[in-house]
């Protein structure tokens, strides 16, 4: 039988009081372990605050000096809040909901130095990662936050710009002069020695042909004909024809020497005007050098820069990724905690759990399982290991947080400002989780702020700034599995640390970067997870490939100049060479010809003189009877006439 | 002391001296807790009601170790059912409402598919199992127990040392 025992009463109620008690005194140690624990398997990391107190009379919580390691960087934390305290209502408690109407967060910092390592202790490690593990089956939004990792990953390590500098420099670097007009077989080189032997076979033909003429074989041969027709007189008319015929013979003689003596006189000239000419010769060789330079330009073509957008995309492109990445990291946290839960029926929403589903029941004007209404929130852009000097003061409020929108009606939004001489930081946003498709935006705008304070590194092409103020605008907008996210970045004043190089590629860039004192910058990253698009596009793409192009333009020309020096060099000495053996032996020919020339001109001359001399005496020899039978005439026609008249 | 008056209690299962009513009734309310998620408002209710009855604690604990083996492969059907309840029964929809929005209530998890479908079948069980271990202890009493003791192989546990602490036990309950 049955039976109800009564001493057990006793014994429960005991153990309930106890059991009350022991968690009214341990309550803060209690919750604060929830908080750390649960905190801990969010983030991945250290969760540690300094205390933690709960207040049962005015229901309200207060966290000091919370601090939440990064696990991506275990010495620096996500955040950290110097005091945080919410006021909570009692009765949706009891309903299973925690509903805070406003809560404080004071004193928020970001990205600040740890002085200890927040890495979770190994065996809370090995939950997290198990977890995560479980987690990642899930969401289009992780599948979108890897997708991104990916692309970042992948466009950053295949930059084109990076290599085709890489390539020009290394070019630079590498070109050797002498190297390559040593291993080019020289055109002009061969037409050197082409024309040394044109040269040399046109003196041996100009040689041959001299000798050929037999030019002192004529000379003997006339000064036989003169010595034959030599001695003869024309003492009367019957001297006449053997005179006559000695003048026949050397004017034939003559005739042979003078056809002999122009074709000297011809190749005097050929050997003049035509043979070994050294301007001609000059000018063919530079032909020939021209033509080899050419073609050796060609093979110390620079390689050009290719992908004009591949530089900004070198610079900028794992900053932004990385912005987005941070960012959609955010959203991704807000979709996990804050999921736009689908309605099953009117008043019902379904989500999954591990083991069955939790199917939640909504009255009208009912509260969430979480809710805040209004977060105040100050904090600093500063902090340790952080810009402290030029930190901007913020302060701004978060609306409506809730774990279930559609039961509270109203998206998440939240809005924060800062300002300090002249430097603005604005972020705004909204979580919209309210119907099926969410709707996921920030935006943040930064004005006049330290160039110093933008991590650019990383990427090996951007020198330190020295100096140089930045405006940003960006926007992140996550429409269900769509993601569009566009930044305007305007850099100005900038002035880089060059530091001097030895390296010639440095060299360039540092000249490039020295000129440069204002980018502008539009990226923008959109599409599905599957299909996301990027454009990065900045002035800096122009300013870096023209300036690049013209320093590269003047390197271009000192190495061709290199070319042209060593070509010069190499042909100079074979040129002159062949000009001085040319006109070596256009002297020796025409100082042969001219011989010859000499030779037979005398020859000549003596033939005409005798000739003339002949001449001379045959008519001499001819006139003197005449003149004789004339003075006959005249005298006997006077003495007919003085007969005839009587005188 | 509770753990070692569950110990008693399971060896007095045997003896013959407890109440096949209370056995029965506490293996039904152990496998209430067995069969449903443990981490449930309900079964800190039945874990008070098995201290506030006189039921045997030992076979609510065989209960529990029982049912919490057969709810894991009755824990499939169980979503179904409380899914079919708590979503697909226009009617009901008030009802969960109504306690979803009551203080207290939703710590029972009863809007989750698993804790309601297997609450509801264990409750459809309770009587079922209460009855039918009430049957099967006096039918252990009744005809088997003798045979058993026949047994070689109980003849040989009988001259282990684990049997005299377990004798030793049995005895000073039934003193």
């Amino acid at each position: 039988m049955i039976k109800f025992q009564r001493k057990s009463v006793i014994k429960i109620i005991v153990a309930l009081v106890i059991f009350i008690v022991f968690g009214v005194i341990f309550r803060d140690s209690i919750i604060k372990w929830v908080i750390v624990s649960t905190g801990e398997m969010i983030v991945g990391a250290k969760v540690e605050m300094s205390s933690l107190k709960t207040s049962l009379s005015e229901s309200s919580l207060e966290i000091k000096n919370l601090q939440v390691a990064n696990k991506d960087d275990v010495m620096s934390n996500l955040f950290q809040v110097s005091r945080l305290k919410f006021d909570m209502r009692f009765f949706p408690l009891l309903e299973k909901k925690v509903a805070i109407d406003e809560m404080t967060v004071e004193n928020l910092q970001w990205g600040t130095a740890r002085q200890t390592s927040g890495a979770l202790p190994p065996r809370k490690q090995k939950k997290y990662n198990k977890q995560q593990e479980n987690e990642k089956k899930a969401g289009l939004t992780d599948k979108l936050y890897e997708a991104l990792k990916a692309k970042a990953t992948q466009e950053v390590s295949a930059l084109p710009a990076t290599q085709d500098i890489q390539n020009i420099g290394d070019t630079i670097k590498n070109f050797d002069a002498k190297k390559l007009v040593g291993a080019e077989q020289l055109q002009s080189y061969a037409k050197v020695q082409e024309l040394s032997k044109g040269a040399t076979d046109k003196y041996n033909q100009y040689k041959s042909d001299i000798t050929n003429l037999n030019v002192e074989k004529q000379v003997a041969d006339t000064k036989q004909v003169i010595s034959e027709v030599q001695g003869l007189k024309v003492s009367s008319v019957a001297d006449i024809p053997k005179v006559q015929d000695a003048i026949s013979k050397l004017n034939n003689q003559k005739k042979a020497l003078e056809d002999t003596y122009n074709k000297v006189t011809g190749m005097q000239k050929d050997i003049t005007t035509q043979y070994a000419d050294a301007k001609t010769l000059a000018s063919q060789i530079d032909d020939q050098v021209k033509a080899d330079y050419q073609n050796l330009l060609a093979k110390v073509k620079i390689p050009g820069l290719g992908d004009k957008a591949g530089i900004a995309k070198a610079i900028f492109g794992p900053m932004w990724y990385d912005r987005v990445t941070t960012t959609m990291h955010y959203i991704q946290l807000a979709r996990k905690y804050m999921p736009a839960k689908k309605k099953a029926a009117a008043n019902v929403t379904v989500h999954p759990r591990a083991k069955g589903l939790d199917i939640e029941f909504h009255k009208d004007e009912t509260l969430p399982a979480f809710s805040v209404r209004k977060i105040s929130l100050s904090g600093t852009t500063g902090g340790a290991g952080k810009d402290e000097v030029n930190a901007i003061t913020v302060a701004g409020v978060v609306n409506n947080l809730s774990s279930d929108q559609r039961v509270w009606g109203k998206p998440t939004s939240f809005d924060a400002k800062g300002e300090a001489v002249g430097r603005v930081y604005k972020v705004d946003g909204l979580f919209d989780h309210t119907s099926d498709v969410p709707t996921d935006k920030i935006d943040i705008g930064l004005n006049n702020f330290p160039i110093g304070a933008m991590n650019l590194g990383g990427n090996g092409f951007l020198p330190k700034f020295k100096h140089g103020v930045y405006d940003v605008a960006s926007e992140f907008k996550l429409t269900g599995d769509d993601l569009d996210c566009q930044l305007q970045l305007k850099m100005h004043d900038i002035q880089f640390e060059i530091e001097q190089s030895n390296n010639e590629l440095k060299q360039i860039l540092n000249e490039v970067f020295a000129s440069i004192q204002a980018i502008d910058l539009n990226a923008r990253i959109y599409g599905a997870p599957g299909d996301l698009q990027t454009t990065i596009d900045s002035n800096l793409d122009n300013l870096i490939s023209d300036k690049i192009k013209a320093i590269y333009g003047r390197k271009m020309e000192e190495l061709k100049a290199q070319v042209k020096a060593e070509l010069d060099a190499r042909i100079k000495v074979e040129k002159d060479k062949l000009l001085a053996e040319a006109n070596q032996k256009k002297a020796e020919l025409l100082a042969l010809v001219n011989g010859k020339l000499s030779d037979l001109q005398g020859q000549k001359d003596s033939l005409t003189k005798q000739a003339e001399d002949y001449t001379k005496q045959i008519a001499g020899g001819q006139a003197a009877p005449v003149k004789q039978a004339e003075d006959n005439i005249k005298k006997n026609a006077s003495d007919q006439f003085k007969k005839l008249f009587g005188k | 002391m509770f753990w070692l008056n569950v110990i008693k209690q399971i060896i007095g299962l045997f003896s013959g001296k407890q109440d096949p009513d209370e056995i029965g009734a506490g293996f039904a309310l152990g496998s209430i807790i067995g069969l449903t998620p443990f981490n449930s408002l309900h079964n800190y209710v039945i874990l008070f009601l098995l201290f506030l009855l006189n039921v045997n604690k030992g076979a609510a604990a065989f209960g529990i170790a029982i049912f919490s083996a057969i709810g894991y492969f009755t824990d499939p059907y169980a979503h179904q059912l409380g899914y079919y309840l708590l979503v697909n029964v226009p009617s009901l929809n008030h009802f969960w409402t109504t306690l979803y929005n009551m203080p207290i209530v939703p710590f029972t998890h009863f809007n989750n598919t698993v804790v309601l479908g297997s609450l509801i079948i264990s409750l459809v069980l309770f009587i079922p199992v209460w009855l039918i271990v009430k049957k099967l202890t006096i039918l252990y009493r009744t005809k088997v127990h003798d045979k058993l003791v026949k047994w070689k192989i109980i003849g040989f546990l009988g001259h282990t040392k684990w049997y005299e602490k377990y004798k030793k036990i049995r005895d000073t309950i039934n003193d």
